[in-house]
């Protein structure tokens, strides 16, 4: 009995560990890069938002400083780009859990879910899908009492020894758009949509980085 | 050459009198109160536009300027416009005959199809000044005031963000059209004048027949539906179509088609009407 109670509490004493240990790794490696100018092509793909493709020159200062230089509008996920880096730059703040593994973009991930230790702050859940060999992360899953759920895709090329994405797929809930038609003031228009109920609820934002410039 | 020193006459008819220069202030104060208004409080305005995507999204970038600006302008304008137009252009035959000139001016050596195009042209000369001081005030000033960026297209079923530089040929299309629509208004009005010899009566009628298009264009009602597309008033908004993508070239083309018929139709029936007009006064 004793045996098995042993094994038992060695057991999750190991689980909590490998999670908490991989999401150390995951900061020091965001940690390393201090800060970096990328250029970005933001393609939004909104439902009810028609807008082309925009050019954007992203920088990115330790912690979680980001700055955004387009020359017209442009789309953005709420958070813009710091989901993440609030995550790392408040690691002492949650608890990493192993909650399994999948298989995403081909690579085995390990799930590592973080619960914040108060229940005061803004983040609710976070879920990190991450390949433990290369340490990178391959998909998040934010959840926030403010902003809802984000998820985003992450895809590596070039500069994926520094943990820096080549392409990032946000995909982000959207709720039922309506201006009034005083504001509008489109009297003669009717509605292009046919059937509201047809109307995407979640959209997606793609985001191209190239050209990484690190510091 | 008759043709047009007649046509140069009626512009100097049109200049000499007071109520001409009234569509142009009135343009200048109601673009005025807007400019001063947007500039005042104009972003909490695109906040409430935004406010449906903003728990998920945020915009970058300058939403509040020139191109926004004088395409609002133009949305709050354009239905205005056309009692500005008929206030000079519908006095243009009856008040000549309101005054006694009409029978003077037939007795001179012009033909009376000459006489009444002369002042249809001059009519659409009035109509284009309305139409480029709209366009100068808007455009111009507004992107003078608040700068060049992406136009946020504000519809009420959605969103269109065009980018700054494939925006101006839009506006000059735009304007074109809705010079077209107004040149509608001028000829029904010029028409109008033509059964007429009082100046109020072709204004007013002008501006009831304008009122009762749009009220059964904009009802959604089936019984409506053959006669709607053939109202001038439903292509008078035409010139929004410039500004949605992709670009709905087909109804571009279908409204100038409807617009360029009904002036056709307009200046045929008043020459037949002015032919026939007895000239007694």
């Amino acid at each position: 009995m004793r045996i098995i109670l042993a094994f038992l509490l060695f057991s999750f004493g190991l689980q909590a560990k490998e999670p908490t240990a991989l999401f150390m790794k995951l900061v020091k490696k965001f940690q390393s890069v201090k800060s970096y100018e990328v250029q970005a092509t933001i393609k939004p793909n909104i439902p009810l938002i028609r807008i082309l493709p925009v050019k954007a020159k992203v920088s990115f200062t330790y912690p979680t400083h980001f700055e955004i230089q387009a020359a017209g509008i442009s789309i953005l996920p709420k958070n813009g780009f710091s989901e993440l880096p609030k995550l790392f730059g408040q690691a002492e703040k949650f608890t990493a859990i192993a909650t399994g593994t999948e298989n995403l973009q081909g690579r085995d991930t390990e799930i590592i879910t973080l619960l914040p230790l108060d229940n005061e702050g803004d983040l609710v859940l976070a879920k990190l899908w991450v390949d433990a060999a290369k340490l990178l992360i391959l998909k998040s899953q934010v959840t926030t009492r403010t902003n809802g759920t984000l998820v985003s895709d992450y895809f590596y090329g070039a500069s994926a020894s520094k943990g820096l994405p080549d392409r990032m797929l946000v995909t982000v809930e959207v709720k039922k758009f309506k201006i009034p038609k005083g504001l509008a003031t489109d009297i003669n228009r009717y509605s292009q949509v046919e059937d509201p109920s047809k109307i995407k609820k979640k959209g997606t934002i793609e985001v191209l980085f190239s050209n990484y410039q690190i510091h | 050459m008759i043709f047009l020193r007649s046509t140069r006459n009626e512009l100097i008819k049109i200049a000499l009198k007071p109520r001409s220069y009234l569509g142009l202030a009135a343009i200048t104060g109601l673009v005025g109160i807007i400019l001063f208004a947007l500039k005042a409080d104009g972003m909490s305005m695109i906040s409430f536009v935004t406010s449906s995507f903003e728990q998920t999204l945020r915009f970058e970038g300058n939403l509040l300027n020139g191109n926004l600006v004088a395409f609002i302008v133009l949305q709050m304008l354009i239905v205005h416009i056309p009692l500005l137009v008929a206030l000079v252009t519908g006095d243009l035959i009856s008040g000549e005959a309101a005054m006694g000139t009409l029978r003077l001016l037939v007795s001179k050596p012009i033909s009376r199809t000459q006489l009444l195009l002369s002042k249809f042209l001059a009519g659409g000369i009035y109509t284009l000044l309305i139409v480029l001081w709209l366009g100068f005030l808007a455009v111009v000033v507004g992107q003078w005031l608040f700068g060049i960026g992406d136009l946020m297209v504000l519809n009420s079923d959605g969103l269109v963000i065009l980018q700054a530089d494939d925006v101006n040929w839009r506006y000059a299309g735009g304007f074109c059209v809705a010079f077209l629509a107004l040149l509608t208004v001028s000829s029904l009005s010029i028409t109008l004048s033509c059964f007429s010899d009082n100046s109020i009566g072709p204004i007013v009628s002008t501006m009831a027949i304008i009122l009762l298009f749009t009220i059964i264009g904009t009802l959604d009602v089936p019984i409506f539906d053959p006669i709607r597309p053939y109202l001038f008033t439903t292509h008078m908004a035409s010139w929004r179509s410039f500004f949605e993508d992709p670009m709905p070239w087909e109804s571009i083309r279908n409204s100038i088609y409807i617009l360029v018929g009904h002036n056709l139709l307009l200046i045929g029936i008043s020459l037949l009407t002015f032919h026939r007009k007895d000239i007694t006064v």
